[in-house]
C-alpha cells in the first residue's frame, strides 16, 4: 500500500468576492480516514474541490508529498477521487457506468470482468447490473455512483454527503469494500453518527479548522460544536448527558453495554 | 388545501426496460393545516402532480374539489398551480437570475403576486428562511447547497401558496438548521394554516414535525400512520432506523419497560425516572 497523508498549510481561498478559507491548516496522518463536518456554507464541499485540484489557491496542499497544483494534475488525479452530491451519470445502464470508469484508466476487458465479479461478491450487484440507472432506488443509484469512482482505486475517495442516502447495510458493505481495497475514505457529512466510521474528524468554521483530531477527541468539545449548530453522534450525546445526571462516568459507544451499566 | 389521491397510478415507460413506477393504486387524503411526511424514493413526482406537470395514468388527484385525471381539461390551471409551492431538490446552477433578489421578484412576477414594496418583501422572505440582507445581491448559483435550499424556500414563501411541498429538504443540513426549519414549518401550519408535505428518505427528519406519515415502496403505499409509526418495526423494512429508536428498542429488548420518544432530552428524562 502506498503511504498516504494530506497536509494543508496556510490555505487561503475565495470565490470571487466571497472568502471561504483564511489560513486553513490541517494534517491528516498516514492512512487515516477522515470526516469533514461544519455548519452549512463552511466550505466542506469547497475543500474537496481544492483537494481535487479544481481551483488554484494560496498556501500549500500536498498529498503524500506531491503538491496539489495544475502541474501535478496527472499524479493528483490518481491519488484522489471526489464523488459529488449530484444526479449526474455518464451512461444509462449500471454496467456501462462502471465499465466507463475502468476504460478511462485503461483497464483490460479481462480485468473489468474481474472487478465486476468482485463487486458482486461484496454488493450482490448482479441484480441491478443490467438495469437503467434512472429506474434504481436512491440508495442503489448512489451506490453505483460511489462505486464508479471507487473502482478506479484512488488513494483517497472523497464522498460529499452521499453516504446518508445508503441503507445501513449497504453503508457497512461499502466501508468494508474500501478497507479491503486499501482506499482511504474522506467523508463529508451532516450526520454526526457517520463520523464514528472514520479515524479523524475536521470541523470547518469561518475559514479555518474550528476543531480537528481523532474523532472521539473532537466530540469532547461539545460546547464548540453546539455553538456551531452541530450535534453529537447519538451514543456520545446520550453518554455525555447521562454523565451530567451522574448516572455513568464515561462514554459508551455500545448500546448493550450502556444499558447494562444503567440498569446494573 | 384539500388533496385526495383516488386509485392513483403513475408509471412511466410501462412494460419496457426503463419502466419507472412512481405510484400504483394510491388512495390517501391530505387535509388543510396538516404536516404530512412521505418516506420513499422518487417522491418528487407528488410535487409534479400537485403542480400539474405530471398527470396520473389511472385514477385521479383531487385538489380542492377539482378532479385531475389523465385527460381532464382544467379551466384555470394557473390558479390551481398558484396554490402549491414546490421546493425541489437544489441542483447546482438551476437559478435563472444572477441575484437572489431578482430570483425572488421574478418568482413573484411569474405567480402574479403583487406587493407594494418588493424590496421589503424580498428581505422579509429571506429573513424567514434564515438569510440576512447580505444575500440580496449574491448570485444564487454561487451559494452553498444549503443556502440554495433556503433561497428556493424563500422564493416559494414569497407568493404565499396554501401548500408547501419540500423534496429532500433536510438532506445535508446540520442539527440546528433542521431544528429551526421544523419550528418554522410548525409555525406556518399553526399560525397560517399552511399544509406542508415533506418528502424524505430518512425518518428522523420527520421526528417531532409531522401529523401523519405515508410510506411508499416500489410505488405502493405500504404503511401509513401517525407519530407512533416511528416505533413500528415494519417501517424499518423500508428505511434506516434512527439511533434513538434503535437504542430504545435495545433497552426494551433487555426487559426494561421505558416509554418511546423521538427526542433525546425526553429519552434521558425517561431513563432518569427509571434508574436515577
Amino acid at each position: 500500500m502506498i503511504v498516504s497523508y494530506i497536509r494543508l498549510k496556510n490555505v487561503h481561498f475565495s470565490y470571487d468576492e466571497t472568502q471561504v478559507f483564511k489560513d486553513l491548516n490541517f494534517y491528516l496522518p498516514k492512512n487515516k480516514t477522515l470526516s469533514i463536518i461544519g455548519p452549512s456554507g463552511s466550505g466542506k464541499t469547497t475543500l474537496l474541490r481544492l483537494l481535487n485540484n479544481e481551483y488554484s489557491y494560496d498556501g500549500e496542499i500536498d498529498i503524500s508529498g506531491v503538491a496539489v497544483t495544475s502541474e501535478n494534475f496527472n499524479i493528483i488525479k490518481r491519488y484522489i477521487s471526489v464523488v459529488y452530491d449530484d444526479n449526474s451519470f455518464v451512461k444509462e445502464i449500471v454496467k456501462d457506468e462502471i465499465r466507463y470508469s475502468l476504460e478511462n484508466i485503461n483497464v483490460s476487458p479481462k480485468e473489468i470482468k474481474h472487478v465486476l465479479k468482485e463487486l458482486n461478491d461484496f454488493f450482490s450487484i448482479n441484480k441491478i447490473l443490467n438495469k437503467a440507472i434512472d429506474t434504481l432506488t436512491k440508495s442503489d443509484k448512489m451506490l453505483v455512483k460511489i462505486l464508479s469512482y471507487a473502482v478506479m482505486k484512488p488513494s483517497y475517495l472523497c464522498i460529499d454527503g452521499l453516504l446518508g442516502y445508503l441503507d445501513n447495510r449497504t453503508k457497512i458493505l461499502l466501508l468494508n469494500y474500501l478497507n479491503y481495497k486499501d482506499i482511504i475514505l474522506i467523508n463529508v457529512t451532516s450526520d454526526m453518527n457517520d463520523t464514528l466510521f472514520t479515524d479523524y474528524t475536521l470541523c470547518l468554521y469561518n475559514g479555518i479548522s474550528a476543531i480537528d483530531g481523532k474523532t472521539l477527541d473532537v466530540f469532547k468539545e461539545e460546547k464548540i460544536l453546539r455553538r456551531l449548530g452541530l450535534d453529537l453522534p447519538f451514543m456520545i450525546d446520550i453518554s455525555t448527558q447521562l454523565q451530567l445526571y451522574g448516572l455513568i462516568n464515561k462514554t459508551y459507544l455500545n448500546k448493550e453495554t450502556l444499558v447494562k451499566k444503567l440498569w446494573k | 388545501m384539500e388533496i385526495t389521491f383516488n386509485n392513483l397510478t403513475l408509471i412511466d415507460n410501462r412494460s419496457s426496460s426503463i419502466e419507472k413506477k412512481y405510484l400504483e393504486n394510491i388512495n390517501l387524503d391530505i387535509h388543510k393545516g396538516e404536516i404530512v411526511g412521505f418516506l420513499g424514493d422518487n417522491l418528487d413526482v407528488i410535487g409534479k402532480l400537485l403542480l400539474l406537470i405530471k398527470r396520473p395514468n389511472k385514477g385521479e388527484i383531487i385538489i380542492d374539489n377539482v378532479s385531475i385525471k389523465r385527460n381532464s381539461h382544467i379551466d384555470n390551471i394557473n390558479a390551481l398551480r398558484k396554490k402549491t409551492g414546490f421546493v425541489y431538490t437544489s441542483i447546482k446552477n438551476k437559478f435563472l437570475e444572477n441575484s437572489v433578489k431578482k430570483e425572488i421578484s421574478t418568482t413573484m412576477k411569474n405567480y402574479n403576486y403583487k406587493v407594494s414594496n418588493v424590496t421589503k418583501h424580498v428581505s422579509d422572505s429571506l429573513r424567514i428562511v434564515g438569510l440576512d440582507d447580505s444575500f440580496i445581491d449574491r448570485d444564487p448559483n454561487k451559494l452553498s447547497s444549503i443556502e440554495q435550499k433556503r433561497v428556493l424556500l424563500a422564493c416559494v414563501l414569497s407568493y404565499n401558496p396554501e401548500t408547501i411541498i419540500l423534496d429532500s429538504f433536510f438532506d445535508g443540513m446540520v442539527f440546528k438548521d433542521i431544528e429551526n426549519f421544523k419550528k418554522l414549518f410548525i409555525k406556518l401550519k399553526n399560525k397560517f394554516g399552511k399544509t406542508i408535505i415533506v418528502l424524505e428518505n430518512n425518518p428522523s427528519y420527520l421526528f417531532n414535525l409531522v401529523d401523519k406519515v405515508f410510506v411508499i415502496n416500489n410505488g405502493l403505499l405500504v404503511l401509513k400512520g401517525e407519530k407512533d409509526i416511528f416505533y413500528n418495526d415494519k417501517l424499518y423494512k423500508y428505511v434506516n432506523i434512527a439511533p434513538i429508536v434503535e437504542f430504545t428498542k435495545c433497552v426494551q429488548a433487555m426487559d426494561h419497560n421505558i416509554l418511546e420518544y423521538t427526542d433525546i432530552k425526553e429519552l434521558i428524562k425517561e431513563i432518569y425516572r427509571h434508574v436515577g
